[in-house]
């Protein structure tokens, strides 16, 4: 897993820019984490829970869709969760491959790209839940920082559950 | 934004405005309490379980965490001369849980730790260099050493999660 391919965040940037890459390394480190194991060793339900690798990077996805290019960015996007099935975004369909999550992920990380340079850290989030509960920028993204580290760490320990390997 | 709100878990939610050293830290103590949480109503022999072969187990990862913090905040910020558990010939001790390590006495560590990290930020800005002279030199800014904190600390989190899952099946964000 020790690769310099993935962008590393800048050393020194304002608060919103930073913060930003340091999504952008979880994410690109997840992708990693997925690369090297079977179709079926991504899909096994390797928990209680019922969560497997490939449901995990899917949710990803979507919580960043929820937090940039919803919350902050006030787009119209749609999301897999409905109200009889909240957690649908966990769920790969059969015709869903890790190369088709991949593609999901590059078409959100480009709508993010043109999201995030607009903002500024004091400013209230766009969605009704922002507005109402007064949650600003620097705390949407910083959030969005910490529950994908969150995700990544435990597809970590799904993927040493899986084959052995680890790393940073 | 100063009312303070604790969730169902113990933890103090973080400022939902504010400078990026406030809200960042907010998270910090916000991820601090969530480990508490995942470790909380187990014993000592379960904190000290592990399902992997690296051998990773709350504790453990409760242990790292406080050497993750002083090495950010006190040494690097805060130029401070701190001691920590890891050593030269292994790099990896602070993982390892001694005979007399428990639970109480890693989160009084903890607290400890939050405490003097208080210190060591009160005043300091964003853009503000470290003043460990190594980080100052590789251009390091203290937004960067703190967002890259939470973004550990939360990766941590993530094994924290999968390993009581996998103890008794206690899940949550």
């Amino acid at each position: 897993m020790d690769d310099l391919t993935r962008p590393q965040p800048p050393r020194a940037a304002d608060p919103v820019a930073l913060t930003y890459a340091f999504h952008v390394f979880s994410r690109e480190t997840m992708i990693r984490k997925l690369e090297g194991l079977t179709d079926a060793a991504q899909r096994r339900v390797a928990l209680p829970s019922g969560a497997t690798m490939l449901g995990l990077f899917k949710h990803c996805i979507h919580v960043e869709r929820l937090w940039i290019a919803y919350a902050m960015g006030g787009l119209d996007v749609d999301f897999p969760w409905t109200e009889e099935d909240e957690e649908a975004d966990w769920k790969v369909g059969p015709d869903e491959t890790f190369e088709s999550l991949v593609a999901l992920a590059r078409e959100e990380a480009a709508r993010s790209d043109a999201v995030v340079p607009t903002l500024h850290w004091d400013e209230i989030g766009k969605s009704p839940r922002c507005v109402e509960e007064g949650l600003t920028v620097g705390w949407i993204l910083t959030h969005l920082n910490w529950e994908i580290a969150r995700h990544l760490g435990q597809m970590d320990v799904m993927r040493e559950l899986a084959d052995g390997v680890t790393g940073e | 934004m100063t009312e303070t709100i604790i969730d169902e878990q113990g933890r103090t939610e973080p400022p939902r405005s504010g400078g990026p050293v406030e809200v960042v830290m907010g998270f910090h103590r916000f991820l601090r309490e969530t480990l508490y949480w995942k470790c909380a109503g187990l014993t000592e022999e379960q904190l000290r379980w592990s399902p992997v072969p690296s051998g990773t187990c709350l504790l453990g990862i409760l242990k790292h965490s406080v050497n993750v913090e002083r090495w950010w905040i006190a040494q690097v910020i805060g130029g401070l001369d701190v001691e920590f558990d890891w050593t030269d010939d292994d790099k990896d001790a602070d993982w390892r849980l001694l005979p007399e390590d428990t639970l109480e006495s890693v989160r009084a560590a903890y607290e400890a730790e939050a405490q003097r990290s208080a210190q060591v930020l009160a005043g300091v800005q964003w853009d503000d260099a470290p003043k460990e002279a190594q980080a100052a030199a590789h251009g390091l800014n203290v937004g960067w050493v703190l967002t890259h904190m939470v973004e550990e600390v939360g990766r941590h989190c993530g094994h924290a999660d999968l390993i009581r899952e996998l103890i008794d099946g206690q899940t949550g964000e």
